[in-house]
């Protein structure tokens, strides 16, 4: 397998043990620049940006999850902190826009929304209760560094155990929720209900006294709860080929679970509307979308304990998807609608399988003698398709693209955390490709600007067409010329290339 | 050098050094990289073209016969004895650590295989050797041709290896044939060059002119003495000798002609022939105008480069500029990376760069462009290990092999510009 070394990298100092979701690229500040968020088990969360730290928030708890996104729903990110005892904080950066957004008065309208009516399990119910309480770190906002005020806008009391998280529509109605998976088998859905009097408030203002849990903008009222058979490897979002968001939640032995909560779904329907118009009815039992398992056709044969990861919607470009349609249609006469393949999406297992799974059909797997923790995608070489990017523990990494055509690099160092994904170097420089390792030894490991331009390697094919014009003389024609070179043997050719760019000058 | 891509890596467990890299040019065109490392691993790296065209690397462990535990590396080379077939003999030393004493014994293995070969079998050549025990640590070891004469006409001319050691000398080996050993001949017979020097040799570097008449031999010392000799092969004298002292480690010297003679290129394909280049003026050129130069990398102070030293000897000097002073420059490649028909200097250093140096007509020697390396930088070759056509830059460092391959879209310009120059009608204004 081709491998690479990497020296473009940035090391930044980060002590304490860094769980694997705890780790995140995104634009807080919405400065367009990525920046790199990392949160630690002391409660620790630093921004990175460039080539220094930027911001640190401490005093939290175990840091379980960051991830940055528009989970207000208000077109701008925000910093999403869940820690593993159960609170979700919410950051932002100030900006401008909001001060100049002046409304009127605020009225008792937080007290009518509460997560606890939507929540399906009483347990669930009980916790969201104690958000009322008060909390001990009140004012977040930030007061020395002038490049990045962050604001703790909001905290809510969650179920705890939170490890997964994700951002994003599942139930296509065009606004962005919060999905946690929990380690104790449990998937929840949120979503962000916001208040409608909140611009009154201007969250950077610091003369302002705004306790962050009064939920004053608005707050997470809980959706779905699912409970899943086993353990939850990773959660991904997918869109099969019409569009339709679903759910992929990783179980162990490189199986899924599949949770399609469209609004659309008959029997899940009265349930969306209501959260949305009127929130304070209670569904009860009612459970909004499907559910199946997959078992992906070779996973019997496998260990159904190993650990399983998942990542959906690889970003095909026209070409690459087309090519795995025409080679596998022969598998799938079935489900023969070859124009309507669904994107493909990434199954990895920590016994060190990676495959590539297309419309629940297995396009390729391969195996790795590294024990792979962290699947990722990113478009290392530019071509417009995602490439797959897997890291085990001992810092063998793995990038894949949808060909199955592979480059290895390892760090030489055992990982606790890894993402990969873009990161602005340089401020006015548009982001490169990053990967972003966290090792045991307190430090972050960032590479940047990932030089491939394609996996794989080939010998150098002169341009025969060009080379023909040596071969013009008169009385021959260039079609002639062409013939010539096309039939010189591979030797031969490969003296003349030399002698061409060696021995002659030009 | 912004058109090399990273082509491939690939880890060695324990570091080399400057000596630990070679590459066996095979009689079918290929090239392979053997790589050893202080502890015991050898490796052989090469591509295979796969059945769709892409280029595999494979990196193969060759478990040498008679390097036992806890012996160490020092230094690795490798010539082939046929000029049409594989006869490959592998030249290891070693140190090993005795277990009962502080003594230390070094051995020179020498590996070959039994008969010349049309498959290159490294297993084979591995498992043959013979043993050479020396009384000294040995250092850099290289082979070179042993010409003897009979009147005006060249009656032997075999591959010797030579190895400088702690003792201060320069040893040459030879093989006896008949008896199926290597043994250590006399330098004054041959090589008169090889006196005792004032602390160990570092690098020594051979070149004969085309008629093996002359020979053009260079070393340098760990104190910084530095010889440069011109030998008359026929005779066996020193037609002169000069020798200078630059006060640091040197870790390099090198010569090398400028500018390499375009040689024609003869096309024969399909009852068609094609005479590309000047048949005429490539033999004339070939004596006249060609230079030798001679460039010696020191380790801390900057590296020399002595322009047409059989003109000039040490006189015609020029000095490289480094952007540094804390690293160590370890090794030098000399190659036309840009294809101007000119050779551009690529200088290793232990800040894990290599420094680019291209020769400008009124400035003279500039650094051009420094390459950024995943670690120290200890060896530096220019070769085509693809079997494409087009050669490649491997870099030995601390941590492992680099492979870095030419991009090809820079590549295909460089070709057509080559393609124009040559069908341009007016053959006067090629100046080949």
């Amino acid at each position: 397998m081709r491998a690479i070394s990497l020296v473009k990298k940035i090391q930044f100092d980060f002590p304490g043990n860094v769980v694997r979701n705890a780790l995140t690229l995104g634009d807080i500040d919405n400065d367009g620049c990525n920046e790199l968020i990392v949160g630690n088990q002391n409660g620790d969360v630093s921004i990175f940006k460039g080539q220094e730290k930027l911001h640190t928030i401490s005093k939290l708890s175990l840091v379980s999850c960051v991830e940055v996104g528009d989970v207000l729903n208000e077109n701008r990110n925000v910093l999403v902190i869940i820690t593993a005892d159960g609170w979700c904080y919410i950051y932002s950066a100030s900006d401008k826009e909001n001060e100049t957004l002046e409304s009127s008065g605020v009225d008792d309208g937080v007290e009518q929304v509460d997560g606890q009516a939507q929540s399906t399990s009483g347990s669930g119910g009980e916790t969201l209760r104690s958000t009322d309480t008060p909390s001990s770190s009140t004012k977040q906002y930030k007061k020395d560094d002038d490049k990045m005020d962050l604001v703790c806008i909001h905290k809510q009391r969650i179920p705890a155990n939170a490890k997964n998280i994700l951002l994003g529509d599942v139930d296509g109605d065009g606004m962005i929720e919060m999905v946690l998976g929990l380690t104790d088998r449990v998937v929840r859905s949120y979503r962000w209900i916001g208040n409608a009097h909140k611009h009154s408030l201007s969250i950077s203002d610091s003369e302002l006294e705004f306790d962050s849990s009064d939920k004053l903008l608005g707050k997470f009222v809980a959706l779905n709860k699912w409970e899943c058979a086993n353990q939850i490897g990773s959660i991904t979002l997918h869109h099969s080929w019409d569009g339709t968001a679903s759910l992929l939640i990783a179980q162990p032995g490189g199986t899924f679970m599949r949770i399609k909560c469209n609004s659309d779904e008959s029997a899940g329907h009265s349930g969306m509307e209501n959260s949305q118009s009127n929130s304070s009815s209670s569904q009860g039992e009612t459970i909004p979308g499907s559910v199946d398992y997959q078992f992906l056709g070779i996973s019997r044969m496998r260990n159904q304990n190993i650990s399983t990861e998942i990542l959906g919607d690889l970003k095909c470009s026209h070409d690459g998807c087309e090519k795995s349609n025409t080679s596998f249609s022969s598998q799938k006469t079935e489900t023969s609608k070859t124009s309507t393949k669904g994107r493909p999406y990434a199954v990895a297992t920590l016994d060190g399988t990676i495959m590539l799974v297309q419309d629940e059909v297995i396009l390729w797997a391969i195996a790795v003698d590294h024990q792979v923790f962290a699947l990722t995608k990113l478009d290392v070489t530019g071509n417009g398709s995602d490439d797959i990017v897997v890291c085990s523990w001992d810092g063998q990494t793995y990038i894949l693209d949808q060909e199955k055509n592979s480059v290895r690099f390892h760090l030489d160092e055992p990982v606790q955390a890894f993402t990969s994904g873009y990161y602005n170097v340089e401020p006015n420089e548009p982001a490169v490709t990053c990967l972003v390792y966290v090792t045991f030894k307190n430090k972050i490991i960032l590479y940047y600007d990932i030089p491939l331009k394609e996996l794989i390697c080939k010998k150098f094919e002169p341009d025969l067409e060009k080379l023909s014009e040596l071969f013009i003389e008169e009385g021959r024609k260039p079609e002639e010329a062409l013939e010539i070179v096309k039939n010189i043997d591979k030797k031969t050719r490969k003296e003349l290339v030399e002698y061409l760019l060696y021995n002659v000058n030009s | 050098m912004e058109q090399f891509k990273d082509a491939h890596y690939f880890y060695i467990p324990s570091q080399g050094n400057i000596y630990t890299m070679t590459d066996l040019k095979l009689a079918n065109g290929t090239t392979k990289l053997l790589v050893a490392s202080l502890k015991r691993e050898i490796f052989c790296f090469e591509y295979q073209e796969s059945s769709t065209g892409l280029l595999v690397p494979t990196t193969k462990e060759v478990s040498f016969t008679y390097i036992p535990n806890g012996a160490e590396i020092i230094s690795l080379d490798a010539f082939n004895k046929s000029a049409t077939k594989n006869e490959f003999v592998i030249g290891i030393t070693i140190i090993k650590n005795s277990n009962d004493s502080d003594t230390l014994e070094t051995y020179l293995n020498i590996y070959s295989e039994w008969e010349e070969n049309e498959d290159f079998n490294i297993e084979n050549i591995a498992q043959n050797c013979l043993n050479v025990e020396l009384n000294f640590i040995p250092y850099k070891l290289l082979h070179t041709y042993l010409v003897t004469w009979q009147g005006d006409s060249i009656r032997s001319k075999e591959v010797v290896f030579i190895l400088s050691g702690s003792d201060l000398q320069v040893h040459v080996y030879r093989e006896h044939s008949s008896d199926h050993v290597y043994k250590e001949i006399e330098n004054k017979d041959y090589f008169p060059e090889f006196i005792k020097t004032p602390s160990p040799v570092v690098w020594i570097d051979v070149y004969y002119n085309s008629d093996y008449t002359e020979r053009l031999t260079s070393f340098a010392c760990e104190c910084g003495y530095m010889k440069l000799l011109r030998i008359d092969t026929r005779t066996n004298k020193i037609i002169y000798n000069f020798s200078t002292r630059f006060g640091n480690y040197i870790s390099r010297v090198h010569i090398f002609p400028e500018p390499d003679v375009p040689s024609n290129f003869l096309l024969e394909t399909r009852g068609l022939t094609k005479c590309l280049g000047n048949a005429d003026e490539a033999s004339d050129t070939k004596n006249t105008n060609k230079k030798l130069n001679l460039i010696v990398i020191n380790t801390i102070l900057p590296a020399v480069i002595f322009h047409d030293v059989i003109e000039y000897g040490l006189t015609n000097y020029a000095t490289l500029p480094r952007h540094d002073t804390t690293s160590i420059l370890s090794c030098c490649e000399l190659a036309d990376i840009d294809f101007d028909g000119e050779k551009e200097v690529l200088i290793g250093t232990s800040a894990e760069e290599i420094m680019l140096l291209k020769r400008d007509k009124e400035r003279g020697w500039c650094l051009e462009e420094l390459k950024k390396m995943a670690a120290p930088i200890l060896g530096i070759k220019y070769i085509d290990i693809s079997g494409d056509g087009v050669k490649e830059l491997v870099v030995l460092s601390m941590k492992g092999v680099h492979v870095l391959q030419h991009d090809f879209t820079c590549l295909q310009e460089v070709l057509d510009s080559k393609i124009q120059s040559l069908t341009l009608p007016n053959i006067e204004e090629l100046k080949l």
